[in-house]
Parts: C-alpha cells; structure tokens; sequence
C-alpha cells in the first residue's frame, strides 16, 4: 500500500515540483506554481461540490423535507427511500459533496510529503530525493538532470522551505532579558487565511437553527487552529502551499459567486428564502399525521 | 448546541496537539559513531550514547541519591527551561586529544546551532561554540591544534580546544553536510555544490577549488602520497592532486557514490547506491582502472571498513558484507532482519562495531569471524 501510494502520488507530485523548479529555479514559486495548477486541476470538484452543498442547503430547509422528515421518523426505511427520492428529483447527488474533499485530502497530504522529499535537509532524505527523480527528466531540460537539481535551493524570502519556519527577535528580545523565542509568522499567517478562507465561503444560513451553519461556524474556529498547530512543526513548504491554497480558494469561490463578504465585516449572514421546486405529493399514511 | 461546540472545540484542540507531538516532520539521518578504543560514542538523535567495547552495557555513573544513571548527553533536564529544544546528534563525534569530545547541534528548531564540548567522564559541557548560523549535519574532525567543522550555513569553522574560533570561512551558497578532512598540511573540504575546496589550516585562506560534476556527500580520501579520492552522486570517482588540486584521472562508476572511499595500499574501495541496489568496486588507485567489481541487491551508502585480513561492506538492506583482499568472501553474509545500514562500520580492538537502524539494537559487536558479540539496545 505504501509502495503504491509513493508510486502514485508522491513521486509524481516530487517530479513535477522538481520540473517547475528545474524551469522557475526557485523552489517558493515552484510550490506556489504546484498549487494553483492543482487547484485548478480540482477546480470542478470543488464546484460540484458547492454546487451541491448548496441544493443540500436549500433541500433540508424546504417544507416538503421537514413534513418527509417527521412522517416517516419511525419508519428508517422509508425515510431513506424517501430522501433518496428527493435528492434524485432536485438533481442532488448526496455523495458529491463529499467526493471532492475525499479526493483533496489526498493530494495535500502527498504534496506535504512531496515538498518534504524534494528539499531533502540531510542525506538521507536526499537518498530519497535521488532515487524519486524519473531517469527521463533530463530529457525535458537539463535543468531537471540530477547534478542541476542537487543542491536544491530551499531558501525563500526568509524561510528555509524544508524547515519549520520561525522569526527570531534575538536582539529585541535579548534587550529585554528574555532568551531568543522564534514567532512562527508563517502558522500565524495559515491560520488567519484559513479563518477568512472559511469565513468568506462560509453559506448563508436560512435561520437561527440552521445546524448545519452554526457546524461551519465552529469550523471556522477549529481549522484554522487545528492547521497553526499543524504547520508550527512542519517544514514551511507546507505552509506556503496552504496559504496559497486558502487564497485560491476564495479566488474560485468568487470565481463562482459564492464568497460572502457579509460575514467578513462581521454582519450576520442574511437569512435565505428557501425554494424548492415542487414535487410530486408524498403518498399518504393512513398512520401518519400531518403537523 | 453550545456545549457540542464547546465539546468540538476541545476535540480539536486535542488532535491539533497530537498531530503536532506525534506527526512533527523528524530531521532523520543515518548515526554517527566513533570510539576512543575502550567506549564507543553513538549520536543517534537526540541522545548520544556511550557504551562499553568490551560488553555493550552502557557507561553508568552513581546519582546523588545512589542509583545508577546511563552516562548519555544530554544529561536529563530535572526541569526543561520554557520553550527548550533538545538538541539532535548525527554526526560521528569527535575526540581531542586533551579528551574532549565534539558535537554538533543537527536541529533546526532553534536559532543557536551549538557545537557543544562534552567531557565524556561526566556528560558534562565544557563550552559551546553557537556563532554558525546554520545546523551541523557532519562530525567535526580534529588536528593536533584544532577543531574544523563544516555548518549547515555553508561557512567551515576552526576553533581552538577551548572553544574559541580561530577563524572561519564561506565556502558555499549551501549547507555544508560533509565532514571536513586534513593531511596537517591543507584543511579539504567537500559540497553539495560539486566542489572540493583547500583551505589554509592557520588562516583558513582557500588554496585551491575544483568543481566536480554533481554534488558529493562523502568526504574525500587523503593517501600518504598525496592524493584525493572523492565521489559524487554522478558515481563519477576522482583522483586529486591534494597540493594543487588538478585532476589526476576520473573513473566513471555505475550509481551514486555516498561516502568516502577506503584506502588499503594499491587497492581503492568504494561502494555505489543505483537505486535500492548497490556495486562494489576495488580501484587501482594508481590509474583509476577497476580490479573487482561486485554486484549487491542492497545499496552501498556506508563507507567499507578494512581490516588486516578483510574488506567490510554494509547495505542499506542490513547486511554485512566480509571478503578477503583478494576478493573472494570470507563470511557468508550477515543479515540483521529488517535493518538498514548507513552507517560506515568502526573497528576497535578486534571488533566490527555495526549501527543499524530500524533493528531491534542500535549497536552491535561482531568478531572477525563474524560472530555477534553483544548487541546495545537503549532501555
């Protein structure tokens, strides 16, 4: 399984890092460049998956579910028969909101480890290094040829791209008798991105007992700070490529016209009038009671 | 809803701190070892341990309440100051000849990349050299005066036994991660920039440069008559004239070279990793020509080890490799299940000393005859 993930994700993710950095010669860029092209490359997931998020939203606030939802509450069976029935008559396919996010994780985790792979910050990582690079790089440009590729210059702006990244206010701190702590600028600047990230794609709720916004709501808490606990001890790659990432992101919600500026400057999303297209009358139970 | 929220909040904030403490990417390297003929010195991490030739029991000293403590550096903190980072040990240490022993900080997580003077009696520091603004990778090597050690900022540093810098000198854009060597008469040094740089011993002055066709990781070689033998990971080997640096000859060889060449009289061995497999390779050193060539299913990243009667070569699939000088082996191979070796073996006394990682030791004695004398497993 390890052989087949490393053979299918990560090497060829090494590679082609290694190529846009055999082109661009720096390794930030090449990261940054990596990542709008996969960005893009998942860019109608990430639509059908708004697409659906959204028909989810406006299905489960609809009258026509909420009456679904309370006549068969003691019939399992039925219900799902039943939602599944109205997921197929507005078009919804339950599974696609979920898909594109099972697809995305993979490719950030084998991309952390690609950038880890590439920069290699001792021999043996670099021993990895060496053996992921494909024998026909060279063919493409002989900047991709191994003796052009070691070193890699893992510098970029202040950080070193395979380390964890931080600022040392030695001087300042040492003039204030306190020993030289590093800021972890780059975890600090993922976790604010990803706030504004989640806040500005965050859906409008359709009430005050929307549970499904109060739940984004709280994930607007929880990742931004599960992603700074995350990047403060991983190499900075990582974070460049989830900043780039998180800004992105927003650029093809707006792309999409779904960002919503409201929540940003602190207005509580306006309530959404929910339509759904009608449907076909449930069939009547003769055990069931309308509310 | 609040107290769910609240619940979720506490969960996440609980894998955040595992993902953090169990997932932090590891600076991983292969150890370093080295020994003053009575206790072999292991850095292995974030402990460097000491451990006796002559059993492979660890060196204990008596605690101030009576118990027995293993003599490891660093000794363990009764209490860490706020935002400690432990230091990481790679490179083989190093041993003065007033018996002090030389490590160099591998981590990253700190500002100060400390070469820490230990006295291996007491685990005790003598001093700390921490004006390197990069970390140290490779073991420092030690002349009759002098320490020289090659930084993580690419700059090569001497310094006196006392831990003063007597001077240093950049020699690259990049981290230096190969150890430096002397004849006593020039300091070389090797990059991953492709170049082999002499340097003044007293003033640290470059004598000469010549730059390689790939990056070299292993140190060069230094004979008695003056010559350089050095790989890179083209697997090209080079001859060089140590006084002046021209090129002598250049032998191509099939995979990268890792390590240092070994030296014994008119034969030169050295090992290659082509892939996850490996050669080995005896070289006239006098023209370059090959004289044996071996085919091994295991890379060969370690430097072999010669002994009066034999040549010993470990791989990166745990096995160790006896041939006689003329070729022909000498032991069945000896295979550590599921180990690999990159560390280049030692000779003490009579024992070959092997540190493997992924096994369950991280050090064992065999004889000459190959047979396992002890194994030293931390408790």
């Amino acid at each position: 399984m390890g052989l087949l993930w490393d053979s299918l994700i990560v090497q060829p993710f090494t590679n082609m890092l290694l190529l846009i950095y055999a082109f661009v010669g720096n390794f930030g860029l090449s990261i940054i460049l990596f990542t709008i092209i996969i960005r893009l490359v998942t860019h109608p997931f990430m639509a059908a998956q708004i697409k659906s998020s959204t028909g989810m939203q406006k299905l489960t606030q609809s009258d026509e579910w909420k009456a679904m939802q309370e006549k068969y509450k003691k019939d399992q069976e039925k219900l799902s028969q039943e939602t599944m029935r109205l997921y197929k008559e507005n078009g919804i396919n339950p599974f696609a909101s979920c898909l594109p996010s099972l697809i995305q994780l993979p490719i950030m985790i084998g991309f952390y480890q690609s950038i880890v792979r590439a920069i290699g910050a001792t021999p043996m990582q670099l021993l990895s290094v060496v053996r992921s690079i494909y024998p026909g790089m060279e063919n493409i440009t002989h900047a991709a040829s191994l003796s052009a590729l070691i070193p890699i210059h893992s510098q970029f702006l202040w950080m070193d791209l395979g380390q964890p990244e931080r600022v040392f206010l030695g001087a300042f701190l040492a003039a204030l008798g306190i020993p030289a702590v590093g800021i972890p600028v780059l975890a600090i600047i993922v976790g604010l991105t990803t706030y504004l990230q989640t806040k500005l794609t965050m859906p409008a709720s359709s009430g005050p007992n929307d549970q499904s916004a109060q739940m984004t709501q709280t994930m607007s808490i929880m990742m931004p700070l599960m992603l700074f606990m995350f990047t403060l001890n991983y190499a900075s790659g990582l974070a460049v490529y989830l900043i780039t990432s998180n800004l992105i992101g927003v650029l093809q919600y707006a792309a999409l016209g779904k960002v919503n500026w409201s929540s940003l400057i602190g207005r509580k999303p306006e309530v959404v009038e929910v339509v759904v297209k009608p449907v076909k009358q449930l069939p009547k139970k003769k055990s069931a009671k309308r509310s | 809803m609040k107290f769910n929220r609240m619940l979720l909040l506490v969960f996440a904030g609980l894998i955040s701190v595992l993902l953090t403490a169990c997932g932090a990417a590891p600076l991983a390297n292969w150890p370093g070892m080295t020994s003053d003929g009575k206790n072999v010195y292991l850095s292995n991490g974030q402990v460097v341990y000491t451990v006796k030739v002559s059993d492979g029991t660890e060196l204990t000293t008596t605690a101030t309440d009576g118990s027995s403590v293993s003599m490891r550096f660093p000794p363990k903190l009764d209490s860490a100051p706020l935002f400690y980072v432990a230091p990481t040990f790679y490179g083989a240490p190093a041993l003065t000849p007033d018996g002090q022993m030389i490590l160099g900080d591998a981590s990253t997580l700190t500002n100060v990349h400390s070469i820490y003077s230990v006295d291996p009696a007491t685990d005790s520091t003598k001093w700390t050299f921490a004006e390197a603004k990069g970390n140290w990778i490779a073991g420092a090597v030690v002349s009759t005066d002098a320490i020289y050690a090659a930084a993580g900022d690419g700059k090569v540093y001497a310094i006196d036994f006392k831990g003063k810098k007597l001077w240093d000198v950049n020699v690259s854009d990049h981290a230096l991660w190969t150890s430096p060597v002397t004849d006593g008469k020039l300091v070389y040094v090797a990059t991953l920039a492709h170049d082999v740089i002499a340097l003044d011993p007293t003033t640290g002055e470059q004598r000469w440069k010549k730059t390689l066709d790939n990056a070299i990781i292993g140190a060069p070689a230094i004979s008695a008559d003056g010559m350089l033998y050095v790989g890179t990971l083209s697997g090209n080997l080079y001859a060089i004239n140590a006084a002046e640096g021209s090129q002598v000859w250049l032998t191509q060889l099939q995979g990268g070279i890792w390590s240092t060449p070994a030296l014994d009289g008119d034969t030169l061995y050295v090992g290659t990793s082509n892939g996850t497999a490996g050669k080995f390779y005896a070289i006239n050193p006098a023209d370059g020509k090959l004289l044996r060539t071996i085919d091994d299913t295991g890379a060969i990243v370690a430097s072999p080890l010669i002994t009066k009667d034999q040549v010993i070569y470990v791989t990166e699939e745990g096995h160790i490799n006896f041939f006689h000088k003329d070729g022909s082996r000498s032991i069945p191979v000896i295979s550590i299940e599921n180990a690999k070796i990159y560390t280049t073996p030692i000779l003490v006394g009579d024992l070959i000393l092997i540190a493997p990682m992924n096994a369950p030791f991280i050090l064992a004695a065999y004889n000459q005859t190959g047979v396992q004398q002890w194994t030293f497993a931390p408790k």
